[in-house]
């Protein structure tokens, strides 16, 4: 069976998102990085080292938090995450520090004494990502990291996979079937479907604002519209809400524009119930239904 | 750094890195921890203490009546006699490191990291073969030093005693050698503990029952009959080694020690080469 066919890329530093569907080869492309694959054919290299024959090298480089779960129910995220950084070649007491300060680093605090059959999702989600990060990697490899949790679960994840790939110049690689969580999340992403390389691009030139104001506003919809075309703003009309567009190369029209709609939502006695900047949405840049919008 | 906590906490490490070396030993070390269940809630230390228990007090025992009845302490027996609580250990624990890692699906962190999977194979085999060996020393220093303890003129005993010391670590050493490395061959290919268990056990029954069976009929002699049995294979060479009479019947005329050895070790290569067949293939 073949996973991945002739997928050619580079990557460079920062946080990078493999985008694909389940199956896409998101999963045997990381593990083909981390050597525990070896392609049929043809090369990869990380930080310039042949991920077959120098596979040792680039283990020690690397962290890896797997898709799949991996925890010994009985056994204590401290326990847990102390013994694989011992066997990462940390000494004794190194490992006990590291393992304090990474379970910190993703939140975990007195639970991490208790067996880590008692954990929700979440949590465990935190140790998988701490037991790759307790021998301080150049490069963390994370399968699908937010899988299984709930929104506030995936917002917490990302925002810890920001931070570690941002503050602490750690480059990052991370794969997810939603391209939206990593929109958001990444530097440059590859998109995978079915083997092969869809796409690769940069998103901080894709995702950056763009001159428009998504509106939901709870009482007459139809009355806001009118209050704002009558004061000359561009309105368009969507399911469940309106798109107020800015008028080009005007920095000021943002806050002309808030304050109007604001006005308008008063003046016709609803509430606002969301008010926020349009984004390019990286999705958009796939299905060429959503196009226009990818152009402004 | 910003005001959440967790901001706080992340620093590098510029520190001392080990070697591989240093990783296995790690692993092998914990890997006695989960064998004789240290660090982990009293379930999993019942079986360890039970064989434990059970396999040592008796030297004890076996000691006090010898200082009062005078009688000869024979090691090639006792050993014989509990050698089924080491099968019974080996069968319970070796899934407890081979399955259970399969199980909980940790070898992809152990590979990810610089431990290969000859180290992790390794590392885990040797952790069972060292704690069987250990179980089955403990009893018997227990009957060498008791029974010098016992004796009434402990130089003439030392002189006599000390000769046994080699055969001891060699019967203990066959033993933790053979019952390890079959019970983890097996274990390895099941991510399910208790049905590993129940292959091990199985095992043991099935090979000691081919053996009798093929001792009833004529065709090959009994010594050779035994030869299928593992744990008749190590009562043999105990005796050999240990050179002590018989308590009881005389048992059936045994092959030169070299051909026990050989048996021996050709079922501990079978044994080893599944092993690592297994774990270059189990899915990571």
């Amino acid at each position: 069976m073949t996973a991945l066919d002739a997928l050619t890329l580079s990557i460079s530093e920062g946080i990078t998102g493999v985008v694909g569907a389940n199956g896409a080869g998101k999963s045997t492309f990381l593990r083909i990085l981390l050597g525990l694959l070896e392609p049929s054919s043809g090369t990869a290299t990380v930080f310039g080292h042949d991920v077959v024959r120098e596979r040792h090298t680039i283990r020690r480089l690397v962290g890896y938090m797997p898709e799949h779960d991996c925890l010994p129910a009985d056994s204590s995220a401290a326990e847990f995450v102390m013994h694989l950084g011992r066997l990462s070649g940390l000494p004794r007491v190194a490992a006990r520090e590291r393992t304090a300060e990474v379970l910190r680093h993703v939140g975990l605090y007195e639970e991490r004494y208790r067996p880590m059959g008692t954990y929700s999702t979440g949590m465990q989600q935190r140790v998988k990502l701490a037991q790759a990060l307790v021998h301080d990697p150049r490069l963390l490899v994370l399968d699908e990291p937010t899988n299984g949790l709930d929104p506030a679960g995936r917002d917490e994840m990302l925002a810890l996979v920001r931070r570690t790939g941002r503050e602490f110049g750690i480059s990052v690689l991370v794969s997810s079937h939603l391209l939206g969580e990593l929109e958001r999340t990444c530097s440059s992403l590859v998109v995978i479907e079915q083997g092969v390389l869809r796409q690769q691009l940069t998103v901080d030139a894709l995702t950056s604002e763009i001159p428009q104001f998504a509106v939901e506003v709870d009482g007459d919809v139809e009355a806001v519209i009118t209050q704002l075309t009558d004061g000359g703003w561009a309105v368009t009309r969507e399911r469940s809400g309106f798109v107020l567009a800015l008028p080009p190369g005007d920095h000021e029209a943002a806050h002309r524009a808030a304050d109007a709609v604001r006005d308008a939502c008063a003046a016709v006695q609803a509430g606002l119930l969301r008010f926020e900047r349009g984004r390019t949405r990286v999705d958009a840049l796939f299905h060429g239904d959503d196009s226009d919008e990818v152009a402004a | 750094m910003t005001s959440t906590i967790h901001d706080l906490g992340y620093r590098r490490y510029s520190g001392e890195r080990l070697s591989v070396r240093a990783a296995w030993s790690a692993l092998f070390v914990q890997g006695l921890r989960v064998l004789f269940g240290l660090g982990r809630p009293a379930r999993a230390k019942a079986l360890p203490v039970f064989v434990l228990v059970f396999s040592s007090v008796p030297a004890v025992l076996t000691v006090f009546i010898a200082s009062q009845a005078g009688l000869p302490i024979r090691h090639a027996t006792y050993f014989t006699g509990v050698s089924i609580l080491y099968v019974l250990f080996a069968a319970a624990q070796a899934p407890e490191l081979f399955s259970r890692d399969q199980a909980n699906r940790v070898l992809p962190l152990m590979f990810s990291r610089d431990l290969s999977r000859w180290h992790y194979a390794s590392a885990r085999l040797a952790s069972m073969v060292v704690a069987l060996i250990a179980l089955a020393l403990i009893p018997q220093l227990v009957l060498l030093l008791g029974g010098i303890g016992i004796a009434e003129d402990t130089i003439a005993v030392l002189q006599d005693r000390w000769k046994i010391i080699l055969p001891i670590l060699a019967v203990t050493s066959l033993s933790g050698v053979l019952l390890g490395s079959v019970a983890s061959a097996v274990a390895s290919f099941t991510p399910r503990r208790h049905f590993a268990t129940a292959a091990i056990v199985g095992l043991f029954l099935v090979l000691g029952a081919v053996s009798t069976a093929l001792a009833a009929t004529d065709v090959i002699s009994l010594a050779q009959a035994q030869l299928f049995n593992p744990l008749l294979q190590l009562d043999t060479v105990s005796r050999l080694l240990f050179d002590e009479p018989a308590r009881r019947v005389a048992r059936a005329a045994a092959h030169p020690l070299w051909v026990y050895l050989a048996a021996i070790t050709a079922s501990c290569v079978v044994a080893w080469s599944a092993i690592w067949w297994r774990i270059q293939r189990v899915n990571a």
